[in-house]
């Protein structure tokens, strides 16, 4: 098939072809196909002189095989063979050379428009009639060529492009499994908050970020890094660092504030930004400090109303420093009001007639949001509603927190991580042998609990001694005999340490089996307000009580 | 749909006009508009009174062009915004760092 026969053409015709006619198949492998065996020898020596390496077959089914055998650059088809006709064999071509674009060249003798509009249909890239012509059929292989490489070029750009887009989808996958890891294993788990977090990107650039106050108190971060995916990501790894690591430690809202601003300032160009509203309650759950940069107004659900928490400060990201104006603001709260975060993503979200939810739908469940009572859970179901099948523009967060006396609730802090290196202790007595608990160092120092705590183990027993006063107090000023009976004299002491990075924390719970009946008549009456608390909130950070566990709790930092 | 970008040389001032929806889409459009004017005396009115919508990286954008005159608040003003778009830049607190109005 290869070999170069010496050709029956005119000297004319014999000029040589540029660049080495010499070496048989330079041009590639073609693949000719005609009933004829004159014809066919005839189109074979063609395609050689071209600088082909030429298969030929007689009939359609050969075609098949040949084609299916040599993968050829080119096919040169006559219409008219034995078996499966030139148009069907044309088409199972077509179709057998998948993604590589092969062109096929029909031959035909019926110079009717009826055949060329066949052949162009039947998968052809072009055709000629009989009798052949050498230039012509020259001049026709050449444009197809030219296809052929136009085709070729694409498919190589594509190729890296695919590639490229894989690649950063797979990022993508890869960023969000980083920063969840690296975020929503920091957030605190308690009952008093109910979110949704829904992302339109694969990486979502709504944050929610939880963590629990050295003084048993909340703090809440949301935000809305503008754009998705890892450009979101970008900042909103040193926001969750600063937020958590400066959370721990007790520092105050708009000092993270301003450490967040100035790390988002510093790495974000200047048209990105970060959106977001912070919220502390502290540990004694009767103060709310709240910011709001950008972010929806949240709300406030008190006994007297409804509290909006509109944006008053630029957000973050966009100026080197804060301004005075953007200072946090404090209300007060107390058990049962309820506060309702939300990002612009919920307010926005479309339905499939690109209706947004709105405002209006969101104060329709404000209006009817009973004090003590959850919005979320109807106001969530009305958006998913809303939303149905559309798809999601934005991402949307919604985070509401139901304000309690301890808004992290002791099953937090009782599996909560220790630091390294520190402790927990308690014990459990009865009444008559709470006085044996003193001095509390005979009983930790000897474990080596106490050691380079010389200073704080002082104030640690003094705490102590208070908080079971103070227990034992709200049982007497129950007033009622039976309750102390009921309270059956058990007296269980709980003490933690945990080292912080520049200094430490106590946490001393004591607490008994009490009813709740008697804990609210005892704390009624000895509430900081009438200064019974007064002297242990005095050196410590908080002071909380829990009624349904007849408990007191005391956090002390260093 | 678009930006344009009328220059008035004797008050050396350039009109912005956005149309449409204000988002991503506008990016390269609304940096054309003034990457070609002085940044050091040149004032800026964004004018978003045919603007239907304004997101997040239209915000970005009017940053970038604060930044162009050098974050000073008086040599850009935005004007026409209507209720949705004026509520935006309101959350943003942008009447602080542009002139709004």
């Amino acid at each position: 098939m290869q070999s170069s026969i010496a050709h029956c053409c005119s000297a004319e015709e014999a000029r040589p072809d540029p660049p080495s006619v010499q070496v048989a198949g330079w041009r590639g492998k073609a693949l000719a196909v005609d009933g004829d065996p004159g014809n066919l020898l005839l189109l074979q020596r063609m395609l050689e002189r071209m600088g082909f390496a030429v298969g030929t077959a007689g009939n359609g089914l050969e075609a098949l095989a040949q084609f299916a055998a040599l993968r050829p650059d080119l096919v040169v088809l006559d219409v008219v063979i034995p078996g499966i006709d030139g148009m069907e064999a044309g088409r199972r071509i077509r179709s057998m050379s998948e993604g590589d674009f092969v062109p096929i060249i029909f031959l035909t003798s019926l110079a009717d428009e009826a055949s060329m509009m066949d052949c162009i249909r039947a998968g052809g890239d072009d055709f000629l009639t009989k009798p052949l012509s050498f230039k012509l059929l020259q001049a026709r292989v050449m444009i197809t060529e030219r296809f052929r490489d136009l085709q070729r070029t694409m498919a190589a750009s594509s190729e890296p492009l695919a590639e490229l887009l894989e690649r950063e989808q797979s990022e993508q996958r890869l960023a969000e499994r980083v920063f969840s890891r690296a975020i929503n294993s920091r957030n605190v788990e308690t009952q008093a908050i109910a979110l949704m977090q829904c992302s339109a990107a694969t990486f979502n650039g709504d944050l929610v970020l939880t963590q629990g106050l050295p003084d048993g108190g909340l703090r809440i971060l949301m935000a809305d890094i503008t754009g998705h995916g890892l450009g979101a990501a970008i900042g909103a790894l040193p926001v969750a660092e600063a937020f958590h690591a400066m959370t721990l430690k007790g520092v105050e809202d708009l000092q993270v504030l301003e450490e967040v601003n100035c790390k988002l300032y510093a790495i974000l160009p200047s048209d990105r930004f970060m959106a977001a509203s912070m919220v502390s309650i502290c540990g004694n759950g009767r103060r709310l400090t709240w910011w709001n940069g950008g972010m929806p107004s949240g709300w406030l659900r008190s006994r007297g109303g409804l509290t909006e928490l509109a944006s008053h400060a630029s957000p973050l990201g966009v100026l080197p420093q804060l301004m005075p104006s953007d200072a946090p603001r404090v209300l007060s709260v107390q058990d049962d009001d309820g506060l309702l975060l939300l990002s612009d993503g919920v307010i926005e979200a479309v339905d499939a007639d690109g209706v947004a939810f709105g405002d209006g739908r969101l104060s329709q469940h404000l209006q009817v949001w009973p004090h003590g009572g959850p919005v979320f859970g109807d106001l969530r179901a009305a958006w998913e509603r809303h939303c149905g099948s559309a798809a999601l523009v934005d991402d949307a967060a919604l985070l509401e927190l139901a304000i309690g006396p301890s808004p992290l609730d002791s099953a937090a802090l009782e599996v909560g991580r220790a630091w390294r290196g520190g402790w927990r202790w308690s014990v459990e007595l009865g009444s008559d042998q709470a006085e044996g608990l003193f001095p509390l160092k005979t009983a930790l120092a000897p474990l080596g609990l106490l050691d380079g705590l010389d200073r704080q183990a002082e104030v640690l027993e003094e705490i102590l001694s208070q908080l079971c006063e103070q227990h034992g107090g709200s049982m007497r000023r129950s007033g009622n005999p039976a309750v102390s009976a009921r309270h059956g004299g058990s007296l269980k002491v709980l003490i933690q340490f945990d080292p912080l990075p520049h200094g430490g924390r106590f946490v001393i719970q004591a607490s008994g089996r009490l009813s709740a009946d008697a804990w609210r008549s005892g704390r009624s009456c000895s509430g900081p307000a009438n200064g019974l608390a007064g002297g242990l909130e005095a050196f410590c950070h908080s002071v909380r009580y829990d009624a349904d566990k007849g408990m007191i709790e005391a956090h002390y930092l260093w | 749909m678009g930006v344009t970008a009328r220059s008035d040389a004797e008050k050396s001032q350039v009109i912005i006009s956005v149309d449409g929806r204000f988002d991503f889409s506008q990016h390269k459009a609304f940096r054309e508009a003034y990457k070609d004017a002085s940044g050091k005396s040149t004032k800026f009115v964004v004018d978003l009174s045919d603007a239907s919508y304004l997101d997040s990286s239209a915000l970005g954008m009017l940053l970038l062009l604060r930044e162009f005159v050098g974050a000073d608040p008086k040599r850009v003003r935005i004007t026409g915004a209507n209720e949705d778009v004026a509520r935006v830049l309101k959350i943003a607190n942008f009447d602080k760092l542009f002139t709004v109005g």
